[in-house]
């Protein structure tokens, strides 16, 4: 299955951050999205997430034949983890469960999911106000995992983790891309070079595969042969 | 100084241009029609800037107006006194206003962008600030006491509030820099309410003070006043009050909102037996029943006293009906009043932001809350619960006003139609508030509202309420067309809802 975009294009006023977004994702990939501060990464992520509207384009997927993007088929983690602050850990999984129980497969105990992004035994019934930032990202990144969408947006995953829980994730997201589509925005170029199987610049609006080359990744960014 | 103080005005200015236009921008229809790098546009923001300075000027002349008619002259024509004798309430509301107000010494945002971030010169910053501050008191109350007493009364007085100011503020500079400021400041609060209390008593009761007396009272405060300036004006530590400042209290508001809305979360050991939404929503209301729910008790308490007063007093005094009738005190027509109480009552808009703060705008991000049938799933839930949790008190408004028509002698389908009536109006403003919620979600990131259309939305229903308020219409004409008016609406709230919440009720990007 891949994950086709076509000539996408999004603005704000009179600027045009997304000017021809026209790229195709392959399934069992981990893609590194890099980009400097302000070209747009975000926005092109909430645009497939459809949390903005697109002027122009338009994206689905593609297997011999199209189909549309619902909402079961994207998921977002966000940079800043977003979670209910007035329930428990607990309480948080058991609400997705509940909700979702018709659309996960291989379900497991909550115990056993807390166990995957380590979470340990006297943090489970804390209320997720109480967790740390590192927390609350694993929390974000869980939920994610158990509603197991086909496109997984990543924006700055690992930002905040530390160094063994930014590891066990590492090996979690190589686990599950064999049946995915792992889009991951990072600034971190280590990261994207270790982890990524395929970079793609976004860089005046349009995004381009790159060579896997940190010179000549950072001299594209320079726009040292834009013209 | 007067450099700094420009830069200031400037920066202060800037901010308020900035979110007018900003303001503009999210205006619907008004938005199209404008050019589209508005924020560049100098010419609207000069003009803009001289509009802004003849509306604060003009307020701050009406705010010393209302002030004086308000606390000192009304207390003065509702009692008998002699004339100087207002002099001794200006005296204690002198002091209750220096020492609540902090002048500049408070934290805001833009302070903290000057001083901190671009290394104003805190000591010129207060200085100039300071002096404009007091400039403008001494004009403005000279102005206003100019016209009830004679101008060298006015002169002095005015003077005596200057110094009195400077003299407070001097004392609060000296203890800020060795002690805690929230505790300062909470004992000047202490001591205000006391001399507030002491200050009218001392004036009901006439133990006042001569008017040779209270003059040589202003001038030992002239004094003082200059005392205090020189203070100020040897003072070099400012920074390090503004340090204090900004490190005791967020200076950022979104924090303020965002720490204020956390805590109202219980940290206590709840469960809910249900699955699912109505776990979640069980949940919150659980963790939330302090904040949401204590505020309805009080309502319902204080309802019920006001009710069985009004209902003894019908009990106990037979004749009381007749009494009402002969004051031509138009009871059967009084419904559109309870619009507005009912308005005033409804907490519906607070617990929405409550559920924002501390629920939606985080799983709002998770694609599964988002789907329609989640969404509108939760919105019944929540729906039910706060109109369970706004008929409270105003069943018991509604059946004390049933009751009332009834003993004053009208039919009984009077009291059944005003019964429903309420409870109907009590219905329609919960539905009205958590519909405009989820049509137009007008929170951002940081809890703050970002859509203007709202505030118009929310700001015409006060005006809309206010002007029934004074309406004297009949149970029967007025009830009914509420009854009706609150079904159909609820009916196309709920359809809009069911319509387009999914493309509205999200995170603004």
């Amino acid at each position: 299955m891949q994950f086709v975009i076509e000539h996408l294009k999004k603005g704000f006023e009179e600027k045009e951050v997304l000017v021809d977004i026209d790229y195709t994702f392959e399934q069992g990939k981990i893609y590194g999205l890099l980009g400097r501060n302000g070209a747009g990464k975000t926005t092109l992520f909430n645009c497939l997430n459809s949390d903005l509207n697109i002027e122009m384009g338009r994206f689905y997927l593609y297997d011999g034949e199209e189909h549309p993007v619902d909402i079961h088929k994207i998921g977002y983690v966000t940079s800043t983890p977003t979670v209910p602050e007035f329930l428990t850990g607990r309480e948080f999984l058991q609400f997705f469960i509940d909700i979702n129980k018709d659309n996960i497969q291989d379900l497991k105990t909550i115990d056993e999911y807390f166990d995957i992004v380590g979470i340990k035994q006297e943090d489970r019934d804390r209320l997720l106000k109480d967790y740390s930032h590192g927390m609350a990202n694993k929390m974000q990144m869980l939920v994610n995992l158990i509603y197991n969408p086909f496109i997984l947006l990543l924006d700055e995953p690992l930002t905040s983790l530390d160094i063994v829980a930014a590891d066990e994730m590492k090996h979690i997201l190589k686990n599950i891309r064999e049946d995915h589509i792992l889009i991951l925005s990072t600034h971190i170029m280590e990261l994207a070079m270790e982890m990524c199987d395929e970079i793609v610049i976004l860089n005046h609006g349009v995004l381009q595969k790159a060579e896997r080359d940190q010179d000549k990744i950072i001299a594209k960014l320079k726009d040292e042969d834009y013209v | 100084m007067f450099n700094t103080f420009k830069q200031s005005w400037k920066l202060s200015m800037t901010y308020k241009m900035n979110h007018f236009i900003y303001i503009l921008k999210n205006t619907p229809i008004i938005k199209h029609m404008l050019p589209i790098n508005l924020y560049a546009n100098k010419t609207l923001k000069n003009v803009c800037t001289i509009i802004s300075i003849i509306l604060d000027t003009v307020v701050f002349i009406l705010r010393k107006v209302l002030y004086i008619l308000v606390f000192i002259v009304l207390p003065f024509i509702l009692l008998d006194k002699p004339d100087y004798a207002f002099l001794w309430v200006v005296f204690f509301l002198s002091l209750v206003g220096a020492l609540m107000h902090n002048y500049d010494l408070d934290s805001s945002e833009d302070k903290y962008y000057a001083l901190i971030l671009m290394r104003m010169d805190a000591y010129k910053y207060v200085m100039s600030t300071t002096i404009f501050y007091m400039l403008s008191t001494f004009i403005g109350f000279f102005i206003c006491l100019y016209f009830i007493n004679d101008p060298l009364q006015a002169f002095i007085t005015s003077l005596m509030i200057v110094g009195m100011k400077s003299f407070i503020l001097a004392i609060k500079i000296y203890l800020y820099n060795r002690y805690n400021i929230d505790t300062i400041q909470t004992g000047c609060t202490i001591i205000a309410a006391i001399l507030f209390i002491i200050g009218y008593l001392t004036f009901y009761f006439d133990y006042y003070l001569s008017l040779s007396m209270i003059n040589n009272i202003s001038y030992i405060f002239i004094v003082l006043g200059m005392l205090g300036i020189i203070y100020l004006y040897k003072f070099n530590h400012y920074l390090n009050i503004y340090k204090h400042i900004f490190n005791n209290k967020d200076f950022d508001v979104n924090q303020i909102n965002e720490k204020a809305y956390l805590e109202r979360i219980e940290n206590k050991q709840v469960t809910s037996s249900k699955h699912g939404f109505e776990m979640m929503h069980d949940l919150f209301m659980k963790r939330h029943h302090k904040a949401l729910w204590h505020m309805t008790y009080i309502k319902c308490i204080i309802c019920g006293v006001v009710a069985c007063v009004a209902l003894s007093i019908f009990i106990f005094i037979p004749d009381i009906a007749d009494i009402i009738a002969e004051a031509s005190v138009d009871v059967v027509n009084a419904l559109p009043f309870f619009l507005f109480v009912l308005y005033i009552l409804n907490n519906t808009e607070d617990v929405t932001r409550t559920m924002f703060s501390n629920c939606d705008h985080s799983l709002l991000n998770y694609t599964f809350y988002r789907e329609p049938k989640n969404l509108l799933h939760l919105f019944s839930i929540r729906l039910k619960e706060l109109i369970m949790m706004n008929s409270t008190y105003s069943f018991i408004i509604a059946i004390a006003y049933a009751l009332i028509l009834y003993f004053c002698h009208n039919p009984f389908y009077y009291s059944l139609i005003a019964f429903v009536s309420i409870m109907c109006m009590s219905i329609f403003f919960t539905i009205h508030y958590l519909t405009l919620y989820y049509l137009m979600q007008p929170f951002d990131k940081n809890k703050e509202i970002v859509k203007p259309a709202y505030t118009i939305v929310t700001s015409l229903t006060y005006l809309f309420c206010y002007y029934m308020m004074d309406l004297n219409l009949s149970v029967i004409h007025f009830g009914i067309t509420m009854i009706a008016f609150d079904i159909i609406y609820c009916a196309i709230a709920c359809l809009l809802v069911y319509r387009f919440s999914v493309k509205t009720f999200r995170i603004n990007s």
